[in-house]
């Protein structure tokens, strides 16, 4: 298992023309629940999207084992979803779910599996623009769980949820998690993610700490909390 | 609960009933454009009849067309095998004619679905299926095959064709080698076609320099773009590689509505590698390029106009655009080609001409109008 990383980052360096860190070298195993936590602007983003190929990285090499279609689920910041769509047809946008060559019961089932994971389920008939951040956000995230992706990238995806969804939120993905997919989440706020994550990134002065989520407990007094 | 919305069932009915009459219209119009030429015109009843008859000839009775020689491979010769002025027509219908129809529906067809594929994975509304140079690259081989006679095919009859086919390939093998580079964008892509075509067209105008007359003016005639030179052969062939490449396309339909939706963000978000889908598309329309244009010369115009007038009759939804592109890409050759060698018949215009002369204002209008502009 250890000899075959889901991703594997050898000196990686990211950012847009100018580098933004010292090199990357890290592995991420399957079932793994990474956290990346620093400060925002500091490129934690850039990294999360050098990872989903969207930045060319500057040097090094970026290698993700992902070997189905929609093995990559990614939950962008700003979600990307299509606002006059209903929350169901929003769902069935994924690869692997999209009326394509998905057989309709199939497509039908994985909907409503991910609905009903974050809790959307009487929502599903309602266009986009109807709701709440916080339900947007959810959507998002069914949408991805739908995919039933080997490696999540998720931007933030907790940011603007309060304590009782954003567990909610987190609940409905670690089951995946247990299936052996692995989970990068970029985040500030340490507080939502860290009972969760099994390693921790810690971005500080254009270096990446690969901690344990001991060693970031013992670590947080000095740069925890809102980092 | 997860059925589409009322408005889009509805518009999904009103794009297949588009469809089916634009579809309608093409074998309309196939079937005047058979029963038309420089020799006689006959009326659309009379070339049914004909069609019909000569099917009905060949499925019961093949001797009767093979008394005519249609099966010989040699030149076929009116005076000495048919008499009559009915089997003079069958065999202007399907020995001289029917080749011509079949082309310009498959050119439109390919043309225009790799027109469409282009501009969806570029997300630029100016791409065309010649502007990743697959077409320089075919004017080049045959350019060298009728200037230097130099040519990788070896089949005489092939030399310019063959030669214009393996040279566009070599661009398409460019094209694949930059797709291989992590995350190439769309600009580069397009850059360096313009950049093949720069070389390519450096290339040719220094042959054109050193060229007699006779052969200029066969490499004016190969770029001008026409239908005559197809036999049924290259015809059959063009068919099976187009309708084999065709569900293809339909088949990242969804992932290229994903790259046109909202660039390669969205498209990661749902699932889709947009480096690897635009390299794919890149590659698959190339090919249908060049399969085309080796063997017909420059047209262009169908596969940048054709896409448009699609978007604009059935949206932007690439599960009904390609095959809605495909059908507009086959009626725009064929009229063309139609009106071409009957305007000023026996003289026959070539159809990369007579596309942009009567393509272009109809191109012009409709972009106007759909831009709400009196």
């Amino acid at each position: 298992m250890v000899a075959n990383p889901i991703l594997s980052l050898s000196n990686l360096v990211i950012g847009y023309n100018e580098p933004l860190a010292e090199p990357i070298s890290l592995e991420v195993q399957n079932g793994e629940v990474i956290a990346i936590l620093g400060i925002s602007g500091i490129g934690k983003t850039t990294l999360l999207r050098t990872i989903a190929g969207l930045v060319p990285p500057i040097e090094g090499s970026c290698r993700l084992r992902v070997d189905k279609k929609g093995g990559l689920g990614y939950i962008p910041q700003n979600l990307g979803l299509v606002r006059h769509a209903s929350v169901a047809n929003n769902v069935g946008l994924g690869a692997g779910v999209r009326l394509e060559w998905t057989m309709f019961s199939e497509r039908r089932k994985r909907i409503e599996e991910a609905l009903k994971a974050v809790g959307l389920t009487e929502k599903a008939s309602e266009p986009v623009r109807r709701l709440s951040g916080g339900q947007k956000r959810r959507v998002a995230t069914a949408r991805t769980l739908a995919q039933r992706p080997q490696l999540i990238l998720a931007d933030e995806f907790l940011s603007e949820l309060d304590e009782g969804n954003a567990s909610a939120v987190m609940e409905a993905v670690l089951p995946l998690v247990t299936q052996g997919s692995s989970l990068i989440m970029v985040e500030h706020n340490p507080k939502h993610v860290i009972q969760y994550a099994s390693r921790v990134w810690w971005f500080h002065d254009e270096t990446f700490t690969d901690l344990s989520a001991e060693e970031w407990e013992k670590f947080s007094p000095t740069g925890g909390e809102e980092a | 609960m997860l059925s589409l919305s009322a408005l889009h069932q509805k518009q999904g009915k009103s794009q297949l009933v588009k469809m089916g009459l634009m579809s309608a219209v093409t074998v309309l119009v196939s079937i005047f454009a058979l029963g038309q030429g420089s020799s006689s015109n006959l009326d659309m009843w009379t070339t049914t009849q004909t069609i019909l008859r000569d099917i009905r000839a060949f499925v019961g009775l093949p001797d009767t067309l093979r008394a005519c020689g249609y099966f010989d491979g040699v030149a076929w010769n009116a005076g000495q095998t048919c008499t009559n002025a009915e089997d003079l027509q069958s065999q202007i219908i399907w020995r001289l004619r029917l080749p011509r129809v079949l082309m310009a529906i498959l050119g439109g067809v390919a043309l225009a679905t790799a027109g469409a594929l282009m501009q969806g994975c570029l997300g630029n509304p100016l791409v065309s299926p010649l502007t990743l140079g697959v077409a320089s690259g075919a004017s080049l081989g045959a350019a060298l095959a009728i200037i230097v006679g130099f040519s990788l095919t070896t089949v005489g009859s092939l030399a310019i064709a063959g030669n214009a086919f393996v040279f566009s390939l070599i661009v398409v093998f460019i094209i694949i080698q930059l797709g291989r580079y992590r995350s190439v964008s769309a600009e580069s892509y397009i850059l360096v076609g313009i950049a093949i075509t720069f070389i390519a067209g450096a290339i040719v105008s220094t042959l054109t320099y050193f060229a007699t007359d006779a052969q200029l003016s066969q490499l004016a005639h190969w770029s001008f773009g026409s239908l005559a030179r197809p036999n049924m052969v290259v015809v059959a062939l063009v068919a099976t590689s187009t309708f084999t490449l065709f569900p293809t396309a339909m088949k990242w339909s969804w992932d290229l509505n994903a790259l046109s939706m909202g660039g390669d963000d969205f498209a990661v978000s749902t699932g889709v590698d947009p480096s690897s889908i635009r390299r794919n598309i890149l590659i698959l329309s190339a090919l249908l390029t060049s399969l085309i244009i080796a063997f017909t010369g420059m047209i262009g115009f169908v596969g940048l106009a054709a896409p448009h007038m699609s978007r604009i009759l059935i949206g932007n939804d690439y599960r009904k655009l390609l095959p809605a592109s495909a059908i507009c890409g086959a009626f725009l050759m064929l009229v063309a080609d139609t009106i071409g060698r009957t305007l000023f018949a026996p003289v026959v215009i070539p159809v990369g001409i007579m596309l942009a002369v009567i393509g272009g204002p109809v191109f012009m209008y409709l972009l106007l109008q759909s831009k709400g502009v009196r």
